[in-house]
């Protein structure tokens, strides 16, 4: 059938809510063998990088090599890599305490992931921070990207597809950082309209980083919508249901939609993961404080700590995003069928 | 010539032709359908065309263009499109702007052809043996893939340029490491569906051998969604080679790939606009021609429209 | 045609395409990848059995390949020992050059305890002619300074060593009592004793005051102190502190602070990076590199609680310009102690400077406020400053721009426009700040083990065109030796070191090959190292295309991010020596 282009993993088949909890459970326990690869290997690729958190120091100068011996032995790093790693993973399995940073001293990966008062100020934690700003891209993404496609699948080949496809490759292909100065030069250097840079103060701050992030997106969603939309419509049982004699529109939005929603649900999984956890460029030219930044900062600075903490909130990010993708297939298209 | 001899089998049922024009009409094979659909779709022809251009510029560079990429001219740097000695303006070092946006494109287009080949050849063979072998091999391997997966793609790729270090090969490697779960996945999963088909099971009954299997039947038909999303997958690695260009990880310096040329001006965009502008186009134009041609590709091989243009 | 012809004629056609395009492709840079190794690699082994045999020099020529490396150095006090001694000296480990001059080292030695400064400017003007003219292990380039915005209106102030002191800076319009400068990143932490790049000091300097600081010209003024005075033999320093010298929560500043701020700077645990500073201080070395951990050891001591009396292990003149220094301040061990690790938060820091920490919003702004217990509070007039973070300087310009902020960096790609810009051209400061950017070379490397091959170099090189052209800095001085113009013993183009010469460029260039029987400048292939922030990129490649058409040479350039760049001279270093 048309639509086994394997863009999407195992379908299923529910007969309840038992079934559902059933998988979810799997799914749960399926990520803790992931998680832990996901750390190892990561692990593995701090050892393999050139040069540690104190080769350079924050003033720019070489350290020298007994400060340096110093500074590494203070964190432990002088141990073995594979009692770091045991000690590692038992402070974060138990206390959930992703360790130290290298880099800022006197400040923890928990404290730069989740903030200072995690509880009390939630949504000032850069890991919620990052998630905002994710989730306006997402609906930008979403609200104008599915139209979008719907529209030039149904006129298409027409000057509006044309038109459409063009403007969205446009918002892709314009990279992110270019984008978003011309953004803020336009908007908030000239215009004024809009607040130029941070996070916090008004929620105008969040339109224009969410416009940058979220053009990219919409192309992809819209180019994909449109793609599965128009095989949808060749589908031969679409043809019956036309010859059928029901309206056109009723046809469409009956059945073509409701499938093509399929692929789209599809990419939004790793999409949403990671866009929720952060894009550094937004966040590095928008001055957002967010944890997207450390996943490019935290590899120059060597601050190993941090660099898995990020990594293991994307990863679980990821897998719980999928999940969500792979239960709303179920409502999506009751038909599907496990694999 | 009948459906069955056409070595594929079309979902449901072949559209209702009259027994005349099917005699009247001339047989064509899979792939001569597709390339002469792909011919009638005029943006398509148009992306292919402007790539072409691209590629027969980026591959005798030394004759088209009328500097050198590292020709520096101090006493003109930074200035803006003059006719005809530097159409596009040079950078702050006095190179010709207009040649290295030609050379730029050797890297720009290697990156995301070799790219999209690293993606297949590895992501090919991954998917294939895990489609057709099945059952539990392919539950690890696809396990194994979701683990890979759950890497941030920019993390995963800057790691691995910081261990292996500068340089375009490594770029290819960089980038190859991260880009192949897609296309496994893509080809598992058409595998895992075509295994099922009817013309399979008689050809494993017959006493095909697994090899010639997966040759003849399931690799050709799995071709067209492969070769789709390889042409809409190297806009992305394009865009790739620009991000690690931001991020100081691309081609070294004097060589110029747009990437690069665009990090190096766009701080600069109200100052001299054209160092950013012009390798941006040439950005922006080839990611459009891509798409084009891949869209035009996955028209033309859809089986659904055969006999219907 | 058959299936089987067709998939094959396809796979081939597709390997062809990948071997043309790979072919137009440049030829990949050699990578470093067999200098790149896991960190387990037992170095320090290999380097005591086989001290100096053949198989630690053949790992060392088979990775340390490099001819030339790019390093800036800016200085932290006025005197040359801080560039001349500290970086360049064949011991030091800041320098990868493998040189190595007996005289040089007794001229340092001399220097050390000459106590007129003129003499001591002397020798050291002799120690760079060794270094820049007999050895011409280095290549200085360029003399920096510092160069930002600020708007029209206020009255700034900038010494030549470390970050500005706001309490001196003020509002033309007396109603104006808060300011707003850009940070261009979060400080990595406002530890007394830890921090040690710009971005910390920026807002340290204005919480913290040590004995003395710097003025705008380089000398030391009184801050925490009030005079000092240095024994007969040079060795001990007795400082008397200023008697309303008091903490933010009220203490008042004692000697034993200072002692406390030292020891604990000295302490292995600590881990200071500028723990080497305070090295003169009699004991303080053996302290911190853990040969004993007993702080009475230390030439430190209390006196009384307004005098502080330190004793050097043996006379170091530049020991003066120190007290300015940042590892001299003092700090509060019991509010350490309190607090743990979250005392540099704001709210729990304790400082005895001009200003209090009131806000630090991680990764998003840093908030101090005038601290009205400081001794001289009555004179600070700008009572508030805001620091908002903001790492990409395009945004922070345009912020700047837009009126949001007072003082701001600016991204070099900006500058040509503005020095054009009617106003941003008014509000361009650029004021000294001692420092040389230069190239350094390998003494042991292929061809510059040669000193004709560096002699040439350093000719071939047009300093002024990488200023005017590249840089777009005219105003910028050229380096030729590197000492900076500010620093006593500066000695200019002409006096010291070589000058853009090409024909005598080329006349060494002749002299090497005749020695190493070389036909061609063309088989002479050179490899540049640096790290690509800032405008090394720009520099370095108009240093290639110089060498290549004045020397006819062959330059590869080979860049990486700085953590690895540093990472693999300082591998080098460990397997050269």
């Amino acid at each position: 059938m048309a639509w086994h282009h394997g863009y999407y993993p195992s379908f299923l088949v529910w007969s309840g809510v038992r079934e559902m909890l059933k998988f979810i459970v799997n799914r749960g326990l399926w990520a803790i063998p992931v998680l832990l690869m996901v750390s190892i290997v990561t692990f593995t690729a701090m050892q393999l990088v050139p040069g540690g958190p104190f080769t350079a120091g924050a003033g720019g100068r070489p350290i020298p090599s007994e400060i340096r011996a110093n500074m590494e032995a203070k964190y432990g790093l002088d141990q073995p890599a594979w009692k770091q790693y045991i000690n590692y993973m038992r402070r974060l399995i138990f206390h959930f305490d992703f360790g130290p940073s290298y880099r800022r001293q006197g400040r923890t990966i928990n404290q730069i992931m989740f903030g200072n008062d995690f509880w009390s100020d939630p949504l000032h934690a850069p890991v919620l921070v990052s998630a905002q700003v994710g989730l306006v891209s997402l609906f930008i993404a979403v609200a104008i990207g599915i139209p979008l496609g719907i529209i030039s699948a149904l006129k298409q080949n027409t000057a509006i597809d044309y038109i459409a496809m063009f403007f969205s490759m446009l918002g892709v292909s314009v990279p992110n950082f270019v984008l978003g100065l011309i953004l803020i030069l336009t908007f908030g250097l000239a215009l004024g309209l809009l607040p130029l840079y941070g996070w916090g103060e008004t929620p105008l701050q969040v339109i224009m980083p969410a416009i940058t992030l979220g053009t990219s997106g919409t192309a992809f969603i819209a180019r994909l919508t449109r793609a599965s939309m128009l095989e949808t419509i060749r589908q031969d049982y679409i043809r019956t249901a036309r010859a059928k004699g029901l309206r056109e529109r009723a046809v469409v939005v009956g059945h073509a939609v409701k499938n093509s929603l399929i692929p789209v649900t599809t990419i939004l999984g790793p999409l949403t993961a990671a866009w929720l956890t952060g894009s550094f460029l937004v966040e590095w030219v928008f001055s957002i404080p967010g944890i997207g930044k450390h996943f490019v900062l935290s590899i120059s600075d060597r601050d190993y700590l941090l660099i898995m903490g990020v990594i293991l909130v994307y990863a679980v990010a990821l897998i719980f995003f999928n999940l969500v993708v792979d239960i709303s297939y179920a409502f999506i298209d009751p038909r599907i069928r496990y694999e | 010539m009948t459906v069955r001899e056409r070595g594929r089998e079309v979902g449901g049922p072949p559209p209702v032709i009259p027994v005349e024009m099917e005699l009247a009409r001339p047989s064509v094979s899979l792939w001569r359908d597709a390339w002469n659909r792909l011919l009638r779709n005029r943006m398509a022809v148009a992306g292919g065309l402007f790539i072409l251009l691209v590629a027969f510029g980026a591959l005798f560079a030394p004759w088209v263009a009328p500097y050198s990429y590292k020709e520096t001219d101090y006493a003109n740097n930074r200035i803006g499109p003059k006719w005809p000695e530097h159409i596009m303006g040079t950078d702050k070092l006095g190179r010709d702007v207009f040649s290295r946006v030609i050379w730029g494109g050797r890297v720009s287009l290697t990156v995301g052809v070799v790219g999209a080949l690293t993606q297949f050849v590895i992501g090919l063979t991954y998917g294939s043996i895990s489609g057709y072998l099945g059952g539990r091999l392919d539950n690890y391997m696809m396990r194994f893939v979701d683990v890979m997966y759950a890497f941030p793609t920019l993390l995963f790729v800057i790691l691995i340029m910081v261990v292996l270090g500068p340089g375009l090969v490594n770029i290819f490697i960089g980038i190859g490491a991260v880009a192949w779960m897609g296309m496994a996945r893509l080809v598992r999963g058409q595998f895992l569906s075509l295994k099922q088909k009817d013309f399979v099971e008689a050809a494993r009954m017959i006493g095909a051998q697994p090899l010639g299997i997966i040759s003849r039947h399931l690799l050709p038909n799995s071709l067209g969604p492969v070769i789709v999303a390889l042409t809409l997958g190297i806009p992305g690695l394009i865009l790739t080679e620009a991000v690690l260009s931001f991020i100081g990880l691309g081609v070294p310096p004097p060589f110029p790939s747009w990437g690069q040329m665009v990090n190096e001006g766009w701080r600069g965009l109200r100052a001299v606009p054209h160092l950013t502008v012009f390798p941006g186009l040439a950005i922006t134009l080839t990611m459009l021609a891509f798409n084009f041609v891949g869209d035009g590709l996955r028209d033309a091989l859809d089986p659904m429209m055969r006999g219907t243009m | 045609m058959s299936n089987r012809l067709r998939w094959a004629g396809m796979v081939g056609f597709m390997a062809l395409l990948a071997l043309v395009v790979a072919s137009c492709a440049p030829a990949a840079a050699p990578t470093p990848e067999r200098i790149v190794e896991t960190v387990e690699v037992p170095v320090k082994e290999t380097v005591v059995i086989e001290v100096t045999t053949t198989p630690a020099i053949t790992e060392f020529e088979s990775r340390c390949t490099y001819q030339a490396y790019r390093m800036g150095w800016v200085m932290d006090y006025a005197d040359a020992n801080n560039i001349i001694n500290e970086v360049f000296s064949p011991k030091s480990p800041f320098q990868y050059t493998y040189w190595w001059d007996d005289t040089f080292l007794d001229l340092v030695d001399q220097a050390l305890v000459e106590t007129d400064p003129e003499a001591r400017a002397a020798i050291w003007q002799q120690a760079e002619k060794i270094m820049t003219e007999d050895h011409v292990m280095v290549v200085p380039i360029y003399h920096y300074d510092r160069t930002g915005l600020v708007k029209t209106g206020i009255n700034y102030e900038y010494p030549p060593f470390g970050q500005a002191h706001i309490m001196l800076w003020s509002f033309e319009d007396p109603t104006i009592t808060t300011m707003r400068e850009g940070l261009g990143a979060d400080p990595p932490t406002l530890d007394i004793n830890l921090a040690t790049d710009t971005t910390s000091h920026a807002v340290l300097n204005q919480l913290m005051e040590g004995p003395y600081r710097y003025r705008a010209d380089g000398s030391i003024e009184p801050a925490g102190a009030e005079s000092y005075e240095v024994s007969e033999d040079g060795l001990v320093y007795t400082i008397h502190l200023r008697d309303d010298g008091v903490w933010s929560d009220g203490e008042p500043v004692t000697a034993q602070h200072f002692v406390d701020g030292i020891t604990r700077l000295l302490k292995p645990e600590t881990a200071a990076e500028y723990a080497y500073v305070m090295y003169p201080i009699k004991g303080a070395e053996d302290f911190n590199t853990g040969v004993t951990d007993d702080p009475s050891t230390l030439g430190l001591r209390a006196v009384d609680d307004l005098t502080l009396e330190i004793t050097l292990k043996e006379k170091a003149a530049f020991f003066d310009s120190i007290l300015a220094f940042f590892t001299m301040y003092p700090v509060r061990l019991d509010v350490i102690e309190e607090f743990g690790d979250a005392w540099t938060e704001a709210g729990n820091f304790v400082g005895n400077g001009p200003y209090i920490l009131t806000e630090w919003a991680h990764e998003d702004h840093v908030t101090i406020e005038k601290n009205p217990l400081y001794h001289d509070a009555d004179q600070v007039t700008i009572t508030r400053v805001e620091f908002p973070i903001i790492f990409e300087l395009s945004t922070m310009l345009a912020a700047y721009e837009a009126g949001e902020l007072e003082v701001s960096a600016y991204p070099p790609e900006e500058l040509p426009r503005i020095l054009e810009d009617p106003v941003l051209s008014q509000e361009f400061v650029r004021l000294p700040y001692p420092g040389t950017w230069y190239i350094g070379l390998n003494t042991r490397g292929e061809h510059t083990d040669n000193v004709h091959m560096r002699r040439a170099i350093a000719s071939a090189i047009d300093k002024r065109v990488i200023l005017d052209e590249v840089l777009n800095m005219p105003w910028r001085l050229d380096a030729c030796g590197v000492i900076p113009p500010e620093i006593p013993g500066y000695q200019g183009c002409g006096k010291v070191g070589y000058t853009f010469d090409v024909d005598a460029a080329k006349a060494e260039l002749q002299a090497y090959m005749d020695e190493a029987g070389i036909a061609d400048p063309d088989e002479i292939v050179l490899e540049a190292w640096f790290n690509r922030e800032g405008a090394n990129p720009d520099i370095l490649e108009a240093v290639q295309a110089m060498l290549e058409e004045n020397l006819g040479i062959h330059v590869k350039l080979f860049t990486m991010e700085w953590g690895v760049y540093l990472a693999i001279l300082d591998k080098c270093e460990d397997l050269g020596r």
